[in-house]
This record gives C-alpha cells, sequence and structure tokens, in this order.
C-alpha cells in the first residue's frame, strides 16, 4: 500500500543516512504521532524502500519476546546480516560469541577455572557462520509481518556455502584461531589498550546476564554487548566506513516510547557520543514525547517541512535528537486524494471524514474506503454512521486479522488493542464517560470516580488509552477516538447511571461549581438548555468584547449532541431555534440561530448539505455584527468564512 | 546520495512521491566507470580464454599436446612425439620412426647421453593443389627415417648423438611454413635440441622464405633439402641439398643432346601458373645452357593451379608441333604432376605419324603409367628426363651404372618394409635420405659435448674431401664454389618408353 504525504519525512530519514567525512553521528530521528497517524505505515514504507539497498534492521519494541537490550541487539545485528548488495553481508561474531556464552547456565561461577574450560568447549562447539546466524535469530524475537519474505529465511545459499567452508576451517586447530579468534579476542581487549585474557571477560558477562539485579550488572552487560554490536558493525563495514557516497546503515525501531524503547535508545545515545563515523542511523516513531527527562539542548523539534540541522553552527550544535511530528492530513489532502482514489464518491463526503478523523491517515483512509462502498446516502444527515457501520474489508486468510465493523476497527486500532482480544469492558465503559469531558482533568476526575484511575495518576492500560482520547486544547476539534466514544455515550440510556445526561449533568455542576462559565454552556448545550445557553450570549451581546464573545460561542457550539440528524443542516437548525419560541428576527433569535448552526456545524454527523447553514451563519452573523460596536470587523470576518465555506459545501 | 526526487520514476514506490531508487547509494562516476571497466575486462579476458580454450580444442590434432593445429582443415605443425597424431597414408611409417626414437630416448637414457633431433620439413599432407602427392610425401618420409636408422643402427648401435627424427608439416602447399619454423627454432634451445632441418619442401617460393627465414635466425639451423633443386637457393646460407640444381640437370641434358644429332629445334613449354621457382629455375637454364637449340618462339600453359582449364591450354601447344617449323623436341618446364596430361594432348596432334616428338625435362624421378607409355608409343613422342635417380637402379637389370652407396640403401629400404619399394623410382626417398645422411654425417663431424645447430651448419661446407657421406644418389659432397649445390651427384638420363631412343653408356652426368 502507497502511504502519502510523508515525503519529507522520509528525505529526512536520507538526511541522517547521509555520511560525511569526520562527521559527528547524526541526532536519532524521532517521528512523532497519535495512533493511526501512520507511524508504522511509515516505516514500513521506509523498509520496502531501503530493502536490498542498504542493509537496514525493522524492530517494533511493542512486539513480544523482546524484554531487553540484549534481545534487541540481537534482533539488529539478524536484520542489517541480510546481504546487500556493494555491502555484502554483515556478520556479527562478538555479538553471537557474547550470547552462546551468556545463554550458558550451566557455567559454574564458583570455580573459575572450571568456568574457563567451560566456555572454550562451547566455542569449539558452535563455530561457522550458519551457527551464528541461527544464534542470533533464536534471540531476535518476532520479525514484523511486513517485511519481506526474503528477511524470515536470511540463510541463503551463498552464506549456507560459505558457513561450510568455514566451518571445516573451524575444525582444524590451525585454522580455528583465524576464523574465530578475532571475535573471541576481542573480548580480552574490547577496543583499549589494556589486554585481559577474554575468557575471563566472557566469564563476567555470564554472570552478570544471571544475576542482572546485582550491583550494575545489568548495565555492565548492556554495555559490553552494545560494544560488541558497535565492534561487528565496524568490522563488517570495513572499508566501506572510508566511502563518503555509501550511506548509513539504519535502524528503524516502531514505538520506542515505550519503557524498552526509551532506555535501548538512551543506551545508544550515550555509545555514539564518543563515535566519529557512525556507521548506523537510527529512526524510530513514538506516540508521545518521551525524552522530557533530557536536556532541552539535546533536542530539536522541527517544523513540517523543516531540514535538519547541519551541526556547523558552533553556537547550535548538532542536536542528539531529532522529533518530527509527523502532519496531519490537511482538509485540502483529503479532498485531493479523495478525487485521485475515489473520483465517484459524492464530493462532500471527504470533507465531513477530514472533520472526524482529524487528518488522522488511518481514519480517514478507512472511512474513504467505507464511503466508497455505500450506494445511496440519506437526504438528511448520519452519512459518516452509515460508513462507521460497514463491515471492514475481509482480511487475507494467511493472517490472524478478524473482520470487524470500521467503527470497532478504527476504535481498537485508536486504543491498541490487538484482534486477538476482545474491547476491555470496564476500560470502554469509563473511556465513555470520560469522553464527555471537555478538559483532561474533567476527564481525570470522572476516571477517578470509576476506581480505575488511582490518585496518583493514570494506571495500567487506561492510562495509554487516554493518550488516544484527549487533545491538548480542550477547544480544539476532538480527537476522533472521542468522537466515536461519544457516539457510544449517546446510544447509552440517557438518564441512566453514566447515561448522556447524568454524565453531562455533573460535569455542568461541576463546572458551575468551578464559575467555569464555558465549561457550564458546554455541558448546558450538550444537555440541549438551548434557550439558557442562548439567553446568556444574547445578553452579553455588546457588553463584553467581540474577541472574547466569539471565542466563548466557538468553544460552546463544540458541544456534542445525542440526537441523531434526520433533517438537512438548514431544516434542522430552523426547527431547532423555532423551538424556543423567541422572535427569529430578535436579537435572542438570531443569537440562538447562531448557536444551533454553529453547533451543527462543528458535528461531523451533519448532514452534508451544509451550503445553506453556513448561508445563514453568514446572515446572522452581520446582523449581529452592527450590535458589537468596538469591533464589527471580528464579526463580518467570521461571516466572511462562513460564506466560504458555504461555497465550498454547495 | 539522491537528485531532484521528481524527476525520477515513483511508480511503485511504497511512499507516494519517493522514487524507489531514493535509498540506492550514488556510486560515484569514476568508481562506476572503473568498475565497468574491470567487469568489462574480465568478461573480455573470459571470453579470450573460453575462445582460446574452444580454438585450441577444435583445432587441436589428436593429442592436445601434439604440437599440431588445424589450420584449413590441415594438421600443421611440427610433431615431436611422432605418434601423437597420424598423417593420412603415414601410419605405418611415423609408427617405424616412433619406435626408432623410443629406441633413441631409451638408449641416450640408459647412457647418460644426450641425443640431438632433426626434423623432416615437408607437406606431410596432400591436397588437389599441391605440389607433392600423396605417394611423394610418403616416400620422402621413408627415406628419411631409411636414413635416420642406418645413422643410429638397428639399436641404437652407432656412435653419439643418436638421432631422433621429428615431422614438420607446412602444409599441403607449404603455407604455413612461418609457424613451423618458428616452433623449429624454439626446439634448437631444448636440452636434446633440434640441430638440422631437412627436407624443405619443393622449389616454391614457400620453401625460399622459410629458407631465408632460418638462415636469418639465431638458431643456426642448416638445411638440407630433398627434392628443391631451383637455382635460387643456391646462396642462402646454412642451406645445401642432396639433388642436383635445375642447371644439372639441364647440364645433363645438354650432355645428351651431344649424344643425338637428331635433335636439334626445340620448343620451350612452361608453366605460367604458379611462382614456382623450380619452373622459373628450369626454364632459365634451357635458355641458358640450350639456347642454340631453341626455336624463337615459346608456349605456356596453366599447370597443377587448375586441373580443370588444363587442357585448354594444353591444346595450342599440340597445335603449334605440328606447324613449321615443327620441333623436334619440347623443353618442358613445369611439374611432374602436369607431364601426364601434357603428353596425352600431344598424343592427340595431327601431325604425330609424320614427325616424332622428344620431351626434354629435368626431374627428380619420372614414370609415366603403362597406358601412356602404350600411347607414346603409338604417337612417337618420347620423354627424356634427366632425374636424380634411374628406374633400372632399383631393379636387378640396371641399364645404366649406379652410385657406389646405392646398394647399402636400397638393402637398408627393404629391410624397412614399407612394401612399396617399386615407388622408389620417384627418387623422392633416395634424395631424403641423402638428405638426412648429409646432416648426420654433419651431425658427427661437429660432435661436441653440447652441440648446437649452429656447430652443424658450420660443418656442411666441410663435407668434402675425405669425408665420406653415406649418400645412395652419389659421393656427395659440398664446397664454397658449389656452395648448396652438391658435388659427385649422379644425374642418370631416363628414357621413356624404355628402348624408344638410345641411352648413353657409361658412367651418367655427374655434377661438379
Amino acid at each position: 500500500m502507497t502511504i502519502h504525504h510523508r515525503r519529507h519525512a522520509v528525505e529526512l530519514v536520507r538526511e541522517v543516512m547521509t555520511r560525511g567525512q569526520g562527521d559527528a553521528p547524526p541526532p536519532v530521528l524521532i517521528f512523532e504521532g497519535d495512533r493511526g497517524s501512520g507511524k508504522t505505515a511509515l516505516l514500513n514504507g521506509l523498509a520496502g524502500l531501503l530493502d536490498g539497498r542498504v542493509p537496514y534492521a525493522h524492530i517494533d519494541l511493542e512486539a513480544d519476546g523482546r524484554t531487553g537490550t540484549p534481545e534487541v541487539l540481537y534482533a539488529l545485528a539478524f536484520h542489517l546480516g541480510r546481504p546487500c548488495p556493494l555491502y555484502g553481508t554483515l556478520h556479527f561474531p562478538r555479538l553471537a560469541v557474547g550470547k552462546l556464552v551468556m545463554d550458558d547456565d550451566t557455567l559454574d561461577l564458583r570455580d573459575r577455572d572450571r568456568a574457563r574450560q567451560q566456555i572454550n568447549a562451547l566455542l569449539r562447539e558452535h563455530r561457522g557462520v550458519d551457527r551464528l546466524v541461527t544464534t542470533l535469530r533464536e534471540g531476535a524475537g518476532d520479525l514484523p509481518a511486513v517485511l519481506p519474505a526474503a528477511v524470515q529465511t536470511p540463510v541463503r545459499l551463498s552464506t549456507r556455502l560459505l558457513a561450510t567452508v568455514i566451518h571445516r576451517l573451524a575444525s582444524w586447530t590451525w585454522s580455528s584461531r583465524l576464523v574465530l579468534g578475532r571475535a573471541q579476542k576481542w573480548y580480552g581487549t574490547q577496543g583499549g589498550p589494556r589486554p585481559r585474557p577474554p575468557v575471563e571477560t566472557l566469564i563476567d558477562l555470564n554472570r552478570w546476564h544471571r544475576r542482572p539485579g546485582e550491583a550494575n550488572n545489568a548495565r555492565q552487560r548492556d554495555e559490553l554487548l552494545w560494544a560488541a554490536f558497535r565492534a561487528d558493525l565496524t568490522a563488517g563495514l570495513g572499508r566501506r566506513l572510508r566511502r563518503p557516497w555509501m550511506p548509513r546503515c539504519v535502524a528503524l525501531i516502531d514505538n520506542a516510547d515505550t519503557r524498552l524503547g526509551r532506555h535501548f535508545l538512551i543506551e545508544l545515545a550515550r555509545g555514539r557520543e564518543t563515535v566519529q563515523d557512525e556507521p548506523l542511523a537510527v529512526v524510530a516513531t513514538s506516540r508521545a514525547p518521551f525524552l522530557g527527562h533530557l536536556p532541552e539542548a539535546q533536542q530539536h523539534l522541527l517544523a513540517a517541512e523543516e531540514s535538519l540541522p547541519t551541526g556547523r553552527d558552533i553556537e547550535q550544535p548538532r542536536p542528539r535528537w531529532v522529533r518530527y511530528p509527523l502532519p496531519a492530513l490537511t482538509e485540502a489532502d483529503v479532498v485531493h486524494r479523495m478525487a485521485r482514489e475515489h473520483p465517484d464518491l459524492e464530493p462532500r463526503i471527504p470533507r465531513q471524514i477530514q472533520q472526524l478523523g482529524q487528518g488522522n491517515p488511518l481514519v480517514v483512509s478507512m472511512l474513504l474506503t467505507a464511503a466508497r462502498e455505500v450506494s445511496s446516502w440519506p437526504e438528511g444527515g448520519e452519512e459518516l454512521a452509515l460508513a462507521l457501520a460497514r463491515l471492514e474489508p475481509a482480511p487475507a486468510d494467511d493472517t490472524d486479522r478478524r473482520q470487524f465493523t470500521v467503527e470497532e476497527r478504527l476504535i481498537r486500532h485508536l486504543l491498541g488493542i490487538p484482534d486477538a482480544n476482545p474491547l476491555p469492558v470496564d476500560e470502554m465503559d469509563i473511556l465513555t464517560t470520560c469522553a464527555a469531558a471537555r478538559t483532561v482533568e474533567q476527564a481525570t476526575a470522572l476516571a477517578m470516580r470509576s476506581g480505575l484511575l488511582t490518585a496518583d495518576g493514570y494506571a495500567g492500560r487506561l492510562g495509554l488509552m487516554f493518550d488516544s482520547l484527549r487533545s491538548a486544547d480542550p477547544d480544539a476539534d476532538p480527537p476522533p477516538l472521542r468522537r466515536l466514544l461519544l457516539r457510544r455515550l449517546a446510544a447509552r440510556d440517557p438518564d441512566g447511571g453514566d447515561g448522556w445526561n447524568r454524565v453531562h449533568a455533573l460535569l455542568r455542576d461541576e463546572c458551575r461549581a468551578r464559575d467555569d462559565r464555558t465549561g457550564e454552556r458546554y455541558h448546558a448545550l450538550a444537555l440541549d438548555q438551548l434557550e439558557e445557553v442562548s439567553g446568556q450570549f444574547a445578553a452579553e451581546v455588546g457588553t463584553v468584547p467581540a474577541a472574547d464573545w466569539l471565542a466563548t460561542l466557538r468553544a460552546v457550539t463544540r458541544a456534542p449532541t445525542r440526537r441523531p440528524h434526520t433533517a438537512p443542516p438548514a431544516q434542522e437548525a430552523h426547527r431547532l431555534a423555532r423551538s424556543t419560541g423567541v422572535d427569529p428576527e430578535s436579537r435572542l433569535g438570531r443569537v440562538t440561530r447562531l448557536v444551533v448552526g454553529l453547533r451543527l456545524a462543528a458535528d461531523p454527523f451533519t448532514g452534508r448539505l451544509r451550503a445553506d447553514l453556513h448561508d445563514g451563519l453568514k446572515r446572522d452573523y452581520r446582523a449581529l455584527a452592527l450590535h458589537f460596536p468596538d469591533d464589527q470587523s471580528l464579526l463580518v470576518a467570521e461571516a466572511d468564512r462562513h460564506k466560504g465555506w458555504a461555497d465550498q459545501w454547495r | 546520495m539522491g537528485g531532484p526526487v521528481a524527476v525520477r520514476e515513483t511508480a511503485g514506490s511504497p511512499v507516494a512521491g519517493v522514487p524507489t531508487d531514493f535509498f540506492t547509494p550514488r556510486v560515484p562516476r569514476s568508481r562506476r566507470v572503473l568498475r565497468l571497466a574491470t567487469a568489462t575486462a574480465a568478461v573480455a579476458a573470459l571470453v579470450a580464454a573460453s575462445a582460446l580454450v574452444v580454438n585450441i580444442v577444435v583445432t587441436s590434432c589428436g593429442s592436445l599436446r601434439s604440437g599440431l593445429t588445424r589450420v584449413g582443415g590441415e594438421c600443421v605443425g611440427v610433431l615431436t612425439d611422432v605418434g601423437a597424431h597420424t598423417f593420412e597414408g603415414l601410419g605405418d611409417v611415423q609408427q617405424k620412426i616412433r619406435e626408432q626414437n623410443e629406441i633413441v630416448r631409451a638408449k641416450s637414457a640408459a647412457e647418460n647421453q644426450p641425443y640431438v633431433r632433426v626434423a623432416l620439413l615437408s607437406p606431410m599432407t596432400s591436397a588437389e593443389k599441391s605440389f607433392m602427392s600423396k605417394a611423394q610425401v610418403r616416400h620422402a618420409v621413408q627415406g628419411a627415417y631409411v636414413a635416420q636408422v642406418r645413422a643410429n643402427g638397428s639399436d641404437g648401435t652407432n656412435d653419439p648423438p643418436l638421432i631422433e627424427l621429428v615431422l614438420a608439416n607446412v602444409g599441403s602447399r607449404q603455407e604455413q611454413w612461418r609457424r613451423v619454423v618458428r616452433t623449429l627454432e624454439q626446439l634448437a634451445d631444448d636440452e636434446n635440441p633440434l640441430v638440422a632441418v631437412i627436407g624443405m619442401g619443393t622449389s616454391i617460393a614457400a620453401t625460399r622464405d622459410a629458407a631465408q627465414y632460418l638462415a636469418a635466425s639465431d638458431s643456426g639451423l642448416p638445411m638440407i633439402a630433398g627434392v628443391a633443386t631451383a637455382d635460387d637457393f643456391r646462396d642462402i646460407e646454412g642451406f645445401v641439398r642432396a639433388s642436383p640444381s635445375d642447371t644439372d640437370y639441364v647440364l645433363a641434358l645438354n650432355a645428351y643432346l651431344q649424344t643425338r644429332t637428331d635433335l636439334r629445334k626445340g620448343m620451350v613449354v612452361f608453366d605460367e601458373s604458379e611462382p614456382d621457382l623450380y619452373v622459373r629455375s628450369l626454364l632459365a637454364a634451357y635458355r641458358r645452357i640450350l639456347k642454340d637449340y631453341l626455336l624463337p618462339y615459346e608456349r605456356s600453359f596453366v599447370g597443377a593451379g587448375d586441373p580443370g582449364q588444363r587442357a585448354r591450354f594444353l591444346e595450342p601447344i599440340a597445335t603449334s608441333v605440328c606447324t613449321d617449323p615443327k620441333p623436334d623436341m619440347i623443353l618442358y618446364a613445369g611439374r611432374v604432376l602436369d607431364l601426364d596430361d601434357f603428353v596425352n594432348t600431344l598424343a592427340s596432334r595431327q601431325c604425330f605419324t609424320q614427325k616424332p616428338l622428344t620431351i626434354l625435362v629435368g626431374a627428380t624421378g619420372l614414370t609415366v603409367s603403362d597406358e601412356t607409355a602404350a600411347r607414346m608409343a603409338q604417337t612417337g613422342i618420347t620423354i627424356v628426363t634427366a632425374a636424380s635417380v634411374h628406374p633400372s637402379w632399383f631393379t636387378g637389370d640396371a641399364v645404366v651404372p649406379a652410385p657406389k652407396g646405392l646398394a647399402a640403401f636400397v638393402e637398408a629400404f627393404r629391410a624397412a618394409r614399407f612394401g612399396d619399394e617399386a615407388t622408389l623410382t620417384d627418387g623422392y626417398a633416395l634424395t631424403h635420405h641423402d638428405a638426412m645422411a648429409t646432416a648426420v654425417t654433419a651431425i658427427r663431424m661437429a660432435k661436441r659435448s653440447k652441440l648446437s645447430a649452429a656447430d652443424v651448419r658450420g660443418q656442411l661446407l666441410n663435407l668434402n674431401k675425405d669425408v665420406v657421406i653415406p649418400s645412395a644418389g652419389g659421393e656427395l659432397s659440398y664446397t664454397t664454389g658449389r656452395r648448396a649445390d652438391p658435388v659427385g651427384k649422379w644425374v642418370p638420363i631416363t628414357v621413356l618408353p624404355a628402348g624408344a631412343a638410345p641411352i648413353p653408356k657409361g658412367t651418367p652426368f655427374i655434377t661438379g
């Protein structure tokens, strides 16, 4: 599958791969984005571009089977060791020797002489490239399913032939030192000036690995393995390191914001501090910023089309970490993509999809695909409900994927719930309830009320799920997961325990108690208390500054509705405004229409025939502008924006 | 790394707007050129090596190391292991030579004595346009072999150095002489060196060129020709021959004409088909020595070069002999191979009842078939030839005296049991025997611990006075005055059909 709008991200990767003579190590490039923002797809795309051209490793730190730095290093070495034109086949004999010794839990740590003999015997048994590759493969854990098939069986014929030759050589006393001597010998010096019997270091390594809890054992083990990995990589590349036109090898690390990933990357960055000609470029993905504990000077946050800092400026040395938030799709992107991929689709549907998806590539992509399958659209609204209710395309037989509705698939993806697991009932319930909250604080309070959150912070899986639910700005458009959960909230008995009315009333009262006027009106509007909210806004016309009045109006009219949209938006707005009984030509009448109209316009499930709705909003803004002597132009400008939207929705 | 993204192919790329080769290392142009050049050179070398191997296999004759190469369907080169390839019609002779060579090697190894090699350079193959027939080739090899056996003693019992005979085939038209003589040069530096080259083929330009090449060569190889009679060879350094020169033949004919008062008007007929030194040299000798007998007109024809056209060219000659002034004799300057056709054409002349006709020719040896002999008798044609041999020398009823050394040769030839001794009459066996005998005599004269070809060459013109060459065609010797031409070579006159004309009694013409 081709991914779109990621060209700049790919160019950034090439920048960190490009080598110059004597350059400082390149920064670790981290792509940030929410679930569904296309991070994994980007790494898959990068893997496709790199495959067969540059040695690369592609590992997912959320995958099962990796518990620490050693396993990640085995996976890196295993992937990098695939044959590649110009680079040849990279072998990691030092790392493999280390793994062999670490895995031997029969080593007698009380009798050092016996331990020496055991290690020598062990290494004599495991000679040859084929065994080394197998050794690393055993420790590499799960491989990403998207990798080319060749990766799954990397011991190719040429490697087998070579392995046979080397194995034979290693079987002879005179040549065994030649074949394995260098890898073993390295443990004696580790590149340093003071030699030590290699076997002594290997005994220590075994001890560190078997007793990781003692003192600094785990850290010493990881540092030694990192050094072995680097020495193998440097020795494997050999003269190629002196060719500046040969790009660095690449490590693609998905989900680096896990605890393991954070630890791994920090170890990696520490090992690169003293390296002059770093042979490895590291590209990672993260859902959230995770480098908060590192100095600001070591990090750089890139803007949408910004290139990497060159590092030539002495005042601003090259950062060790470069973060690049993957840009969300714009409405223009979605419309353009629809025109290219789904030219027959009703042209207003993509705007509704973008309103729901908020530029999330996965949400947009799935909804566009589902929308294409809908044969006819209702006259009123709820078009997206039709798309969400559809079954996703049937998965291929040879995968473990299951078939869900588009809505459940999106929820699962945005929450990170695998196909094999059912949606967690308790967490889903509390998340659905929390979707009613306008701010993070309110949501946290609701969660704590459930007992699933503790007072000292998020607990367990719910904590991670919460990240997908909230956006940093309470007045921004809600993220797609919240929209979907609000629909679930609306489906509950409105007057039940955690029903729509009870939750919003609770939140309204809580806002009133905190004197949060915006929040109070927001939840009041969610409770359909239109007259009250409109009356308050009408009373403020001409008495509060236009900018403040507009900001509050925009925030409040983002309030969700639990009622389905059964009529075209203009008709629905008219009906709702008339239901209050106020004079439509009065100031209150215009404000009421404005509140109703803006609330409908902010809802992606509102019908697609919105041109008349925006025309009406334009007229009401212009009429009300006369009542704001301080700055009429703000309302006029707002009227003009709606005029533009009316044209777009027409 | 990469150039502008937009201009490159992005179809099939996993990331829209990014070409599939976005991460492909951009190999510097200089490196690409170097790699391309290396790859091209490697491929070229591989192709060349393969072609060479294929060429060797395809063009090899016998075993890959036989030393022969197939050129134009013929196996040419130097056959040091005489058994490594068998030339057509020479199988039994080659087998005998091989056995003799093995005796030589065994004897030399047993006594820790070096042996030397002598090469018979000659056409070993025959084709339609050859200058030597298959029989002549065979007889030449037979003669050389007989001399080898005589030189070594039947069991390698003679004085050292013993002689190994190798065969050097220059092709039926001797066109491959250059590659052959180069190989011979190399053999001159061998542990068991090549010290002489005999045979040399017939009197054509290729023989002269090969002789001149070897004369100028650092190898110093001496050359002792078998049937190369052209006068052109006389002054080539290191070259001698065991046969008379063309001048010697004509001198013998001139002596014969002194006894024939009936033969006074001669017409020259010559072959103009090839740069044939024999024909040219013989023609010159006729014009020079027999000028008093010559009519003022000559006739030419195209000989062995184009057999199909031969009759067309010969017919006008048959007409001209019947027009006044009618010649008594034809002075024939052409190849013996064409003589049968010439005789048959003359036999059909219209005036055959009015005037007999005698054809004079100088040749190594000449015979005609019984059918032709009968026709000649019916049509009054007689051939008088000055030759290296007389047919009666090899029969019990010799009509002319024979040289002193002939009997020993004939005895050795018969002992070799080739089974076709009657064909000694063409003279090729005898002259090549004498060439080999001359070479061996020079070798034994130059006998040193480390013998070289130059040593042997230096002895060629010392082969005179009290030095006896065990030759069959006369008591041969070589002098600085006659250079390549032997002294003491017998040149008997033969008349065909036998008895058609008187033959002078007594010792025939002897060169010198």
